[in-house]
């Protein structure tokens, strides 16, 4: 019987499905059934709706409020919320947004929801130290060949064909006076996005940086990435690879050192 | 009636913890004496909201209230939303831990709604063994807390006071009782909010929410976004009157005014409280 009347009641709420439920509730008071029903349909739509704007605000600004609550219906009804917390509602946006007409085809939009999410992946992950240059400086000449670079936890790449990040940073600074018109590059970037000392980051790579970042997130050593440098840069490989280490130490992007010590 | 065997703990006068006063909190330790934080916005890996959180557990006592754990869905008790409450609890030490009597989610999909219970001795022995379930998990007596509701079912056939004090009888749990709630569900269905008062037992009654609504003239929302109206209040001295001084707070979960704004309104729960005393 409970299990009945739930799933009556849900499919009332998330699938308009309401005449079966209606049945279910006791007559009287100042309201009748439908529009006490009414009460929690609503709800649960501006809820997730609200809870979607809060996690899309860029995305919302870039389509407007009316095909943003299209988008947001559509995906509730697509992927009803699976985890006890709104923080994961939505997590598959992306994926609607890539497999459904006509959002598929706007691709700004679906990179911006990506960066969008990103951000609140990075915000929510855990925290850990910053490598130092002077823990840096401690590593022995000859533990190079063995080290390791761990990123942070929060540490997030994704590849763009727009400048996302750019439309991003204006929209969310409030710049109206300067506003940045989507564009589309040539050739995908890379754009990374991370946490340091509670604050989050983002910044976009060169390809060969990039090409490192894909090393270190897949546990090879540093002979490793002077190796991948090389068909660039030759007998200075090692130089690039140590001065773009160097940069994701002072970024904060280096949460430990792995090597074999003597 | 069991012998619940414990003595009531009293916190003082506390606030639900938003995210818009955490400094000012930190920097001004204003009179609050307690807070409470919604466990579910707790429930992450890392971050700014764990930051803080680790800055109040050091400083004030705090509580646990949940809006997910669904005690009274159809579907199995979710572990994994247990494991990550008790290891939150673990971090927070809390005085207690809080949810409602309702259901969130069914079929494995959320609501992110507080829906109503059909109140019959099929649900109560449903909620009861969970409940009894969640409190052998989390290793203490879990508060219930009675929602707001829209509609009631016609296979209820008893009132709701009855179904949560005899869930508290048999699943021996404690009650956080929504004074403003019992206020919103009295309007809404017409029924007495003296009478919900007068047959809890005030012995399970470890806390109270105060809280304000939106009225629409016919029906009530129970919407967190307003101070409490004097109805409220006159019910909380009501409750008082009847129950002893029992640890209070306020809620506000929307259309957060300046802190201040929420100090008086703790400040006149205690002076209503302390009029118990």
């Amino acid at each position: 019987m409970l299990k009945e009347i739930q799933e009556k009641f849900i499919c009332a709420v998330m699938r308009g499905d309401k005449e079966p439920f209606l049945s279910e509730i006791e007559e009287g008071g100042k309201i009748g059934p439908k529009q006490r029903l009414e009460i929690y349909a609503h709800a649960y739509k501006a809820r997730l709706v609200e809870t979607l704007a809060e996690d899309f605000p860029v995305l919302h600004s870039m389509v407007g409020d009316d095909m943003f609550e299209e988008i947001c219906l559509g995906y509730i009804d697509h992927y009803p919320s699976t985890h006890p917390s709104l923080r994961y509602l939505g997590q598959h946006i992306t994926k609607y947004l890539r497999e459904t007409k006509p959002y598929a085809e706007i691709v700004p939009a679906i990179e911006m929801a990506e960066f969008e999410w990103t951000f609140n992946d990075v915000f929510d992950a855990p925290d850990r130290d910053c490598v130092t240059v002077e823990q840096v400086g401690e590593v022995p000449p000859a533990a190079w060949t063995t080290l390791r670079i761990h990123l942070q936890p929060s540490f997030r790449m994704n590849r763009f064909k727009w400048n996302t990040p750019a439309v991003w940073s204006t929209v969310s600074d409030g710049d109206d006076d300067n506003p940045v018109s989507t564009q589309e590059y040539p050739v995908h970037s890379h754009c990374i996005q991370w946490k340091s000392d509670l604050k989050c980051f983002f910044k976009t790579v060169e390809d060969d940086e990039a090409q490192l970042l894909t090393l270190a997130m897949q546990s090879k050593n540093f002979p490793e990435f002077c190796e991948a440098l090389v068909e660039q840069y030759g007998e200075h490989a090692s130089m690039r690879a140590a001065e773009i280490f160097r940069g994701w130490v002072m970024e904060g992007l280096v949460s430990e050192l792995e090597y074999l010590k003597a | 009636m069991k012998d619940i065997n414990i003595n009531k703990p009293f916190l003082g006068y506390g606030l639900g913890l938003r995210t818009d006063h955490y400094e000012e909190i930190l920097n001004s330790e204003p009179p609050i004496d307690w807070f409470e934080i919604i466990s579910e916005n707790y429930m992450v890996a890392g971050g700014r909201q764990l930051y803080h959180l680790d800055q109040f557990v050091e400083r004030y006592p705090m509580v646990m209230h949940g809006v997910s754990m669904s005690i009274g869905s159809s579907d199995p008790l979710n572990m994994d939303y247990l494991a990550e409450l008790k290891k939150l609890a673990k971090r927070v030490k809390p005085e207690w831990i809080s949810d409602h009597l309702c259901w969130t989610s069914h079929g494995g999909h959320n609501t992110h709604d507080l829906m109503p219970m059909p109140y019959n001795e099929e649900t109560l022995n449903h909620v009861v063994e969970r409940i009894k379930t969640v409190q052998d998990y989390l290793g203490q007596r879990m508060l219930l807390e009675n929602a707001s509701s829209y509609v009631t079912y016609k296979a209820s056939d008893i009132n709701e006071w009855e179904f949560l004090n005899e869930i508290a009888e048999q699943a021996d749990c404690l009650i956080l009782l929504d004074v403003n709630n019992i206020y919103v569900s009295g309007f809404n269905h017409n029924f007495d909010p003296q009478t919900y008062i007068d047959r809890i037992s005030p012995e399970r009654v470890f806390q109270i929410h105060l809280a304000g609504h939106e009225n629409n003239g016919d029906y009530i929302i129970d919407t967190h976004d307003h101070p409490v109206i004097d109805e409220v209040w006159n019910l909380y001295k009501y409750a008082i009157s009847k129950m002893g001084r029992v640890t209070t707070m306020i809620e506000r979960d929307d259309h957060i005014p300046p802190l201040g704004e929420l100090i008086e309104e703790v400040e006149k729960a205690r002076t209503i409280g302390d009029m118990a005393c």
